[in-house]
């Protein structure tokens, strides 16, 4: 039992994908309040950052 | 038994945490806080996430399927379209003081203001750079040999006491020598916490001008020399310039550019336009472009804008994404007309004079033609052309992927009223 939960136990990036995307959302709205960037312009980030989330997921999984 | 996560008591912790400070200390301006810091939460948020999630696999407990999941998603987009409702309408009342008040009192905190007055003797023909202005700017040339800037610093705080130390880290300095001289508006520290100025500064007639604009309306009169903009604003309006002009920077407003004698690049989010020199005017408008008496060679590039250009001189070299194009040159001999759009109609009214070579196309439309039989009209399906040479003149392309094309005959009134 506990050796097919941990077959079936999503890897730890799969986990934290949705929170990194969540701080970095929170971080592109806080840069242009601070007077950097607008978040009209920042946003493909969002992107990238899950992108290689994907990308990372993707490799270990053929390592796997 | 499934984990619960903590975040969600934490949550509602600070939310009751808030809610009471605010019955409290009603002196508290709630809505100011949320317009400035809600983004933390998200990051505050994330990491407690993060947090849980490290902590637990370290305990031995199974991964979530998901970090976050498709309810806190929903409430994540709930948050952003409401923390950034909340903070437009803040700058909002910057740039409009009282327009959001509450029982009689503004929400976004007071207005304060400071009055700015500073001075420098420089040469004939210095070169002036105006850093980071957050407001409304006029820069206007007079015969003096001194750059002075005068107005009001305008700060919105909850109290006296920390509006005058915001007001301390945004002096208005003017510094450099004679020849080269900086005018840095405002502490960066304390831009995007209320500052913003009303500005008015006198240059000499003969300077150059080169602003980096943080928002806000930029008006330039009476310049002899070049000016150069960058960062980004609301309306422009730039008139009797005697210099180049090169506007890189982003303005939300409307553009008017009045009597430049010399070359105008201006490159816009949606609009690129080159143009020799502006005798007459060109506004930009959200939709619009609008051209009047302008020397050539011209180039514009526009995306989902209508563009009217009344007597012009010289080639002309017209783009469009989506929009209607309307040509009226005004006067002969034609220059060459290049005129592309991908959906929209393409009207041409030319002096009845007027000697040219005309290739027309539309992909998808009808072609009319005020010229008669020496312009030969083909259509094969949903296609027409229109081909012909009129006297001896330069070559007109027309090309629309969908839409209609005219090919008019201006009639005298219309020649007048462009030729005035």
């Amino acid at each position: 039992m506990s050796a097919s939960n941990t077959s079936l136990r999503p890897p730890l990036l799969t986990a934290l994908r949705g929170p990194a995307l969540m701080i970095l959302l929170g971080a592109l709205f806080a840069v242009e309040y601070a007077g950097g960037p607008n978040f009209g312009r920042t946003w493909p980030a969002l992107l990238i950052l899950a992108g290689l989330f994907k990308l990372i997921e993707y490799m270990g999984a053929q390592k796997a | 038994m499934k984990h619960r996560s903590f975040i969600g008591p934490i949550l509602l912790i600070a939310l009751g945490a808030a809610l009471l400070a605010r019955n409290w200390y009603p002196e508290l301006r709630w809505t100011d806080t949320i317009a400035r810091y809600w983004p933390y939460v998200l990051i505050a948020w994330g990491g407690l996430r993060v947090i849980e999630i490290v902590v637990g696999t370290l305990r031995g407990r199974p991964l979530p399927a998901r970090g976050v999941s498709g309810g806190e998603w929903v409430l994540v987009v709930f948050l952003c379209v409401i923390g950034s409702g909340i903070h437009a309408a803040r700058s909002l009342t910057v740039a409009w003081p009282g327009a959001f008040t509450m029982g009689g009192v503004e929400v976004f905190g007071e207005r304060f203001e400071y009055p700015v007055n500073v001075e420098k003797t420089v040469a004939k023909t210095p070169h002036v750079v105006i850093q980071n202005p957050r407001g409304d700017v006029q820069i206007t040339g007079a015969d003096a040999d001194t750059v002075r800037v005068t107005g009001q610093r305008i700060i919105r705080s909850m109290d006296r006491s920390a509006a005058d130390e915001l007001s301390r880290e945004s002096p208005v300095e003017i510094s450099g020598d004679a020849n080269q001289v900086v005018i840095h508006v405002g502490g960066d520290s304390a831009q995007g916490r209320g500052v913003s100025h009303a500005l008015e500064i006198s240059v000499p007639k003969g300077a150059s001008v080169k602003v980096e604009g943080r928002g806000g309306d930029l008006r330039v009169a009476n310049i002899a020399g070049a000016v150069e903009l960058t960062g980004r604003g609301s309306d422009l309006e730039l008139h009797d310039i005697g210099g180049a002009v090169n506007i890189s920077g982003a303005y939300s407003g409307s553009v008017q550019l009045e009597r430049i004698a010399k070359a105008v690049e201006f490159n816009g989010a949606r609009t690129v336009l080159r143009v020799e020199a502006i005798p007459g005017e060109v506004r930009i408008a959200l939709g619009d472009v609008r051209a009047t008496n302008i020397t050539g060679p011209v180039r514009l590039n526009t995306r989902s804008n209508d563009v009217r250009i009344d007597g012009f001189t010289n080639a002309v070299d017209l783009t469009t994404d989506r929009g209607d194009l309307d040509l009226r040159p005004g006067q002969t001999p034609l220059a060459r007309i290049q005129a592309r759009a991908r959906s929209g109609d393409i009207r041409l009214s030319l002096p009845p004079n007027a000697q040219f070579t005309l290739n027309a196309r539309t992909n998808r439309g009808e072609i009319t033609n005020d010229f008669g039989a020496v312009l030969k009209k083909e259509s094969e399906g949903r296609r027409a052309t229109l081909q012909g040479t009129v006297g001896s003149g330069p070559v007109i392309d027309l090309e629309t992927d969908r839409g209609e094309i005219f090919v008019r005959q201006a009639g005298a009134e219309a020649l007048k009223k462009i030729e005035q």
